[in-house]
């Protein structure tokens, strides 16, 4: 029970957005500090920036870090950004531990065929060898796309003039596998992970679909 | 606070459950119904059972011309409703390729030069039986001319070419398109993002994704030079229409595994050819000059001043009269 009512919160906690694949903080079970910033730069699927704050809680004597994150790809400042808000915690509490987070993202763009949003759903399960200063894990994310609002453009309505505006269905669905590493010192830690991303269907979608995820992220604890 | 926090739980579900949702793999949401859902469109059925969006104009009984129109699956035949007037002396057909336009959606495996040329050949059947056709080809259109005169030589009377893609590996690297999009490129990036939310596991989702490429990179000066873009669009872009022919023409992946038919060209065919080609276009008159006139044995090469790629829509009254003296000649 006490494990769902953890589930429960960590899924409530999440209830909104985020584009970075999650704040990479590892050390927070490791530290005294509550407060965490963030700052990273990954591709996914463009080179994007991301800033973040994180807080710790402790939850039936189980400590969560919370996280609230902004992003925006580095080529398309004010036309497309992403909020994230994510939970993380670790299963084991040893050594030899999984780091589990998810979280619920958006993302706001604005390109020549339509305006709008999506938004997508994120698990991600981290099992690996999590020592006092460094770590290093097996990284193992799924993404599910769950619905995208479109507002069409002029430019698309020249095409298609009875385009439908609205809420779309999505059935895309990514999976992520790869490795993550971090090293902790003073009250910074920096960490990096490198993922094959591939379609859930398997399908070929190269070479729009870049097959490939990688993040590097530094956390300042307060 | 629990019933704070019920009453938002409550209010968010129904947002969600009441928000009507477009399923983005139906026509008509995101991409117009083609020929098999729209029953009002004209049609002709190949023999393998694929809808063309068709239509033709004029008397049967005279010569046929057909037009074949870029792309590939980034134009229609609507881009050249100015060649209808040539109607009165010739019998004109106009249709988009298949998967392209408003035609019938097929996978890669049916979009290939084998088939694309089968569908010439039954509309040499239905509409000129026992006669030679003659074939005007726009930019991919030209490819796919020559391609289908090369195969059956027997068959054409005239070829018209207008402003011919890269037909031959040294034509297509010497073909200026423009410069590659870098790593940090408002377009590239935009792509990436939007298909990563939009994976194109249907036609119509395809198709619309193939409309964002082209509508983010498609405006290329040196191509396009003063036109409006946007009058080119075709009424819905066709994905696979091009990735299956591009695919089997050996484009994509730079092998040109089908496309050493201009080699022997001249010794197939030597009726003639009439090549059209623009001043401001890279696709011009100097690049068809260079590239492509040598393998033709019969040819007759016409610029077209002031004008880039699509002179049919912005200079009609110019490129109309010289196609229509050229089948009278």
């Amino acid at each position: 029970m006490r494990t769902l009512m953890l589930i429960i919160l960590i899924s409530t906690i999440s209830i909104s957005i985020a584009r970075s694949q999650g704040i990479q903080n590892n050390f927070f079970t490791r530290s005294e500090s509550k407060t965490y910033g963030h700052l990273s730069t990954e591709l996914d699927p463009s080179l994007s920036v991301a800033l973040g704050v994180g807080h710790v809680f402790s939850i039936q004597e189980k400590k969560v870090l919370t996280s609230l994150a902004i992003n925006s790809p580095l080529a398309l400042f004010g036309k497309s950004a992403g909020i994230a808000i994510a939970g993380s915690t670790f299963l084991l509490d040893n050594e030899w531990d999984i780091r589990t987070t998810v979280d619920l993202r958006t993302k706001f763009f604005s390109n020549n065929l339509s305006h709008g949003s999506t938004y997508n759903f994120n698990v991600t399960v981290n099992p690996g060898y999590y020592q006092d200063k460094w770590f290093s894990s097996l990284s193992i994310s799924y993404r599910k796309y769950l619905m995208t609002y479109r507002k069409h453009t002029t430019e698309y309505r020249e095409v298609f003039p009875e385009v439908r505006d609205g809420w779309y269905t999505n059935d895309s669905g990514l999976i992520f596998i790869g490795v993550a590493g971090g090293y902790f010192f003073n009250n910074v830690e920096l960490n990096a992970s490198l993922s094959a991303k591939l379609p859930d269907n398997f399908e070929d979608y190269a070479p729009f679909l870049l097959p490939v995820f990688f993040s590097l992220g530094a956390n300042f604890s307060f | 606070m629990k019933l704070k926090l019920a009453s938002i739980y409550v209010l968010l579900t129904y947002s969600i459950v009441s928000c009507e949702f477009h399923d983005p793999e139906k026509d008509g949401n995101l991409v117009p119904l083609t020929v098999t859902q729209d029953l009002t469109l004209p049609r002709f059925e190949t023999s393998d059972g694929v809808l063309l969006h068709l239509t033709t104009f004029g008397d049967p009984s005279n010569p046929v011309l057909v037009v074949l129109h870029g792309g590939p699956g980034a134009m229609d035949y609507h881009a050249y409703d100015n060649l209808i007037s040539l109607s009165d002396q010739y019998f004109l057909v106009l249709f988009d390729q298949r998967g392209a336009g408003l035609s019938q959606r097929v996978d890669e495996p049916d979009v290939t030069g084998i088939t694309y040329m089968q569908d010439i050949n039954d509309l040499k059947a239905q509409y000129s039986p026992g006669q030679k056709i003659n074939l005007l080809g726009h930019s991919f259109g030209g490819l796919y001319a020559t391609l289908y005169t090369y195969n059956y030589p027997e068959n054409v009377n005239k070829l018209i070419l207008a402003e011919p893609m890269a037909m031959t590996k040294e034509a297509n690297e010497g073909w200026d398109n423009g410069d590659d999009p870098g790593i940090l490129s408002n377009e590239l990036n935009q792509v990436l993002e939007a298909f990563e939310y939009t994976l194109p596991n249907s036609h119509a989702e395809a198709d619309y994704m193939w409309a964002m490429l082209q509508l983010e990179f498609g405006a290329d000066d040196q191509l396009f030079g003063n036109e409006d873009f946007s009058m080119t669009n075709p009424s819905r872009f066709g994905y696979f229409a091009a990735i299956g022919i591009l695919n089997w023409l050996g484009f994509l992946d730079e092998s040109y595994k089908n496309m050493n038919f201009l080699d022997d060209f001249r010794n197939k065919f030597q009726n003639e050819v009439l090549i059209m080609a623009a001043d401001h276009s890279s696709l011009g008159y100097d690049f068809q000059e260079e590239f492509h006139q040598p393998f033709f044995e019969n040819v007759e090469m016409v610029k077209i001043s002031d004008s880039g790629h699509y002179f049919f829509i912005f200079k009609p009254t110019v490129a109309v009269p010289i196609v229509r003296n050229f089948l009278n000649e």
